[in-house]
Order: C-alpha cells, then sequence, then structure tokens
C-alpha cells in the first residue's frame, strides 16, 4: 500500500523526542518519515517476547516488522500521559484484567481479519504495532485512535459500559490506522463520512469473520454490548440496515443517521455529520452484502477494501466510492457484483456510473 | 455562576447534556468547578491533530452577567478537561441529536 502518512501525525504525542517529531513531520518523502520511525523504534524499544522496562517503551514496545505485536497499557483513569502503564505485550498470557485483555485479543482478532482476508500484515502491512491504551479519563463513554494507538474510556457503568468490550470498535479504531496509512481520506464532511463508513464496514467484517455468522446471519448493528443500564432500551447505536437503530426513545429520540441522500444531514456538528451521514455509505455496504450473500469478508469486505485503501484519494466523495467500488468488484469478481455494486448505491441516491 | 456542558461526537456520537448552577452544589465543589473552569478557559485549545473519533465538549458559562462559550475535542487540555469533568460529567443525560 501506498503511505500517505500525514505531516502532522505526531502532534498530539507528547511523549515523542521533538527530534523525533521533526523526523516524521517534516520530510516531504513518506519513506524518509518512516524509516525514520522504524529507526527510532529499533533504538528504544525491546521485542515484546523480552521482559521490558516500561519507562522504556515510550508508547510502543516493538519495532515495526513482520508478524503480530500488541501492546497494551493501562491509563487507570488518567487523561495524560498517554500511553499509561505497561500491562500486557504479545506472547503474554492473559493478566486478568479484562478491559486489558479486551483490548489485547481483539487486537489480535482484527490482526487476523487483515492479514488471512485482506493480505496486510497490520495497519500499514509492514507489522506496525498495535498498541491500545485502555481505561482512559474519568467515566469516558468513548473510544478513539490518536493517530498512533487505540484509546478506549472505560464508560460510566450508567450509560456506558468498558468501550473495549467491542470487537466492532476495536476493529474499527485499527481501521482508522489503516486509512492514515493508504488513502488517509478526510475527516471532514462528505469524506469524514467515508472514512467513519469504512471503519463501521471493517468493525463489522471483523466482527462477522471472527464468529463465523454470514451475511444473512449477522446482526447488522453496532454497539450494543456498550450500552448500559441507563439505555438499556436502545438496541443499538447504529444499523446498517434501513431501519433506525433507536425511535421515538424518550431521550435519544431517533437515530439520525439517513440511510439515502435524499435525507443527508448538513451540520457543523460532528465534523460535518461524520458519524451521521456515513449512514449512506454504510447502508450501501448492506446492501451489496445482502446482494452477493455468503460471507462478508469472501467479497463484500474485500471490494470495500481494496477500492478505499488503493483507489479513493483523501478528498473523495460519494460518488468517487461509488465508483471506485463498483469498478474494483467488475475486475476481482466479474460484472454480476459490478452490478450489485452500482445498483446498491443507486439505491442510497448516489450515482455511480456518472465521473464528477 | 451557571454550567452548561454538551457532548457530542465519539464513536457513539450520542449527544450528552448537564446544566449545573453552581449554587446548588456543595461550597466545596462550586469552588473546585469554579477554578477548574478558569483554568480551562486560560488553557485554550491545543491541537489535536489526527485524532479520529474524539468527543466533542462544548461549554457555556454565565457568571456575572457574562457568558463565556469554549468548544474542545476530548484530548485537547487534558489536565484542564479532567478537573472540569469529574465534577459535570456524571451529571450528562442523553438528549436528541439537533444538527443546528
Amino acid at each position: 500500500m501506498p503511505d500517505h502518512r500525514h505531516e502532522d501525525r505526531c502532534c498530539i504525542c507528547g511523549f515523542i523526542p521533538p527530534y523525533l517529531v521533526e523526523s516524521l513531520a517534516d520530510s516531504e518523502d513518506a519513506r524518509v518519515r518512516k524509516v525514520a520511525f522504524a529507526t527510532l523504534e529499533a533504538t528504544t524499544t525491546a521485542r515484546a517476547t523480552r521482559l521490558v522496562n516500561p519507562s522504556q517503551l515510550l508508547g510502543r514496545s516493538v519495532a515495526p516488522g513482520q508478524g503480530r505485536s500488541r501492546v497494551v497499557y493501562d491509563m487507570e483513569g488518567r487523561s495524560m500521559p498517554l500511553p499509561g502503564t505497561l500491562r500486557r505485550t504479545e506472547y503474554q498470557s492473559a493478566v486478568l484484567q479484562d478491559e486489558v485483555d479486551e483490548a489485547f485479543e481483539n487486537a489480535g482478532r482484527t490482526y487476523e481479519f487483515y492479514r488471512s482476508v485482506m493480505g496486510l500484515d497490520s495497519l500499514d502491512g509492514g507489522g506496525f504495532p498495535i498498541v491500545s491504551s485502555v481505561n482512559f479519563g474519568f467515566q469516558v463513554g468513548n473510544a478513539f485512535w490518536d493517530g498512533e494507538r487505540i484509546v478506549y474510556g472505560a464508560g460510566d457503568g450508567n450509560l456506558f459500559l468498558p468501550f473495549t468490550r467491542s470487537l466492532a470498535v476495536a476493529a474499527h479504531e485499527m481501521s482508522h490506522g489503516v486509512l492514515s496509512f493508504s488513502s488517509d481520506l478526510d475527516y471532514e464532511g462528505e469524506t469524514g463520512a467515508l472514512n467513519e463508513s469504512f471503519c463501521d464496514v471493517m468493525g463489522i467484517s471483523v466482527e462477522q469473520y471472527t464468529n463465523g455468522t454470514s451475511v444473512a446471519e449477522a446482526r447488522w448493528s453496532l454497539g450494543a454490548e456498550l450500552l448500559g443500564p441507563a439505555l438499556a432500551d436502545v438496541e443499538a447505536i447504529r444499523t446498517f440496515e434501513a431501519r433506525p437503530a433507536f425511535k421515538d426513545h424518550p431521550n435519544l429520540s431517533t437515530d439520525p443517521q439517513p440511510k439515502h441522500m435524499r435525507d443527508y444531514v448538513f451540520t457543523d456538528k460532528d465534523r460535518g455529520g461524520v458519524h451521521i451521514n456515513s449512514g449512506i455509505p454504510n447502508h450501501a455496504f448492506y446492501l451489496v452484502a445482502q446482494a452477493l450473500g455468503g460471507n462478508v469478508w469472501d467479497r463484500s469486505a474485500r471490494i470495500w477494501f481494496e477500492a478505499f485503501t488503493n483507489v479513493l484519494n483523501r478528498r473523495a466523495s460519494f460518488q468517487q466510492a461509488a465508483l471506485a467500488t463498483a469498478s474494483v468488484a467488475r475486475q476481482k469478481f466479474g460484472e454480476e457484483a459490478g452490478l450489485a455494486v452500482s445498483n446498491a448505491w443507486r439505491a442510497v441516491g448516489v450515482q455511480p456510473d456518472v465521473r464528477p | 455562576m451557571r454550567v452548561e456542558l454538551t457532548q457530542s461526537g465519539g464513536w457513539a456520537n450520542l449527544t450528552l447534556r448537564c446544566l449545573v448552577d453552581s449554587s446548588s452544589l456543595p461550597a466545596d465543589v462550586a469552588a473546585e468547578l469554579d477554578d477548574a473552569v478558569q483554568a480551562l478557559l486560560s488553557a485554550g485549545m491545543g491541537q489535536v491533530g489526527r485524532v479520529r473519533d474524539a468527543a466533542v465538549l462544548e461549554f457555556k458559562f454565565e457568571k456575572g452577567g457574562k457568558v463565556t462559550r469554549a468548544r474542545f475535542d476530548e484530548t485537547a487540555a487534558p489536565k484542564e478537561l479532567d478537573r472540569v469533568l469529574r465534577i459535570l460529567r456524571p451529571l450528562l443525560k442523553p438528549i436528541p441529536f439537533q444538527a443546528d
């Protein structure tokens, strides 16, 4: 995969020495940035199989290379400094701390999906260490990708449970990393909604792959396992299907995600509605999966992965995504698959056969 | 002092809100909130970089007839935000999404 790593990728990571930030951020050449990064990693970190000194890890415990390397840190309710206290590295057995072991196992399941289905060795194709920090902040009901690692909140126990409980969330956040090393889709407006949608699509695909559930058997919604007792009457956070995830809820009202372009939400919230309008490409993917049938990882997810990581550019529109996915489907799986993808996009109000 | 906090975005993208009048709080908590808010307003927005799925925190502070608004990514100004959120976060309730 091409490396389009951004210049500003380390700007929130205060633990990285200035000279490394300069090495990573100032070079115009993505390869130089990557080499500098790998060199520093190699000199400051130890392989996960060794006994390690947390003070020397500085956020990652292994040098980029071939193979899976996972590390989990614990923020213990703090918001800084990331990554926190080292809890588990590759080849170590479970530490019997739920959040740590869940983050570790879900990172492994996501790695396995990308390696086996997509032929990708970790997030960058080169064994990028998968670093997780759990128990971030005070009652944080969220998980995010900070440009370097997956950061999980433990929830408040009332609205939200620990976000480490969801494999789809882990895969979603790691997929932000995959995008950052490939098309590097912007995170604003329509392009941002594509960015979010790709991560939802990979999230649910990893879940189905891990559970061995077919398209017909699968649960096509996200987030149910994260909802605490105060939201026990909410079925899910969002769904890929045409129906809303929740409707006429006494507190939340109705799921705001549109599933068709006529309902596209124009807003300055949520970076232009990246988690809102992602409902449209999510639904297109669902329709493709239904049309192609079988297992989502056989064709549908592979089409999406190829188009989003190798064809789209960082300012792509929904229409360009439609063109790219239809084209990839046709090339990889024939005319029938291409037609199924085109029809799915048309069904959500995006014309895949008109070049913007 | 009255403080309104609205949280939006994040992976779940549910909107949460609370409105607190510090006169209803125990004196020590009210003093801590007042101090923490001043520290937060002094901290500024900060660079948030390439964070994906970070929640957005919007504050509206009213004190002595003056209204101040501030907007933070949850990864910005972690130290100052943390002080305020330790008081306000347990009070957040879900509300319907509003596009405007």
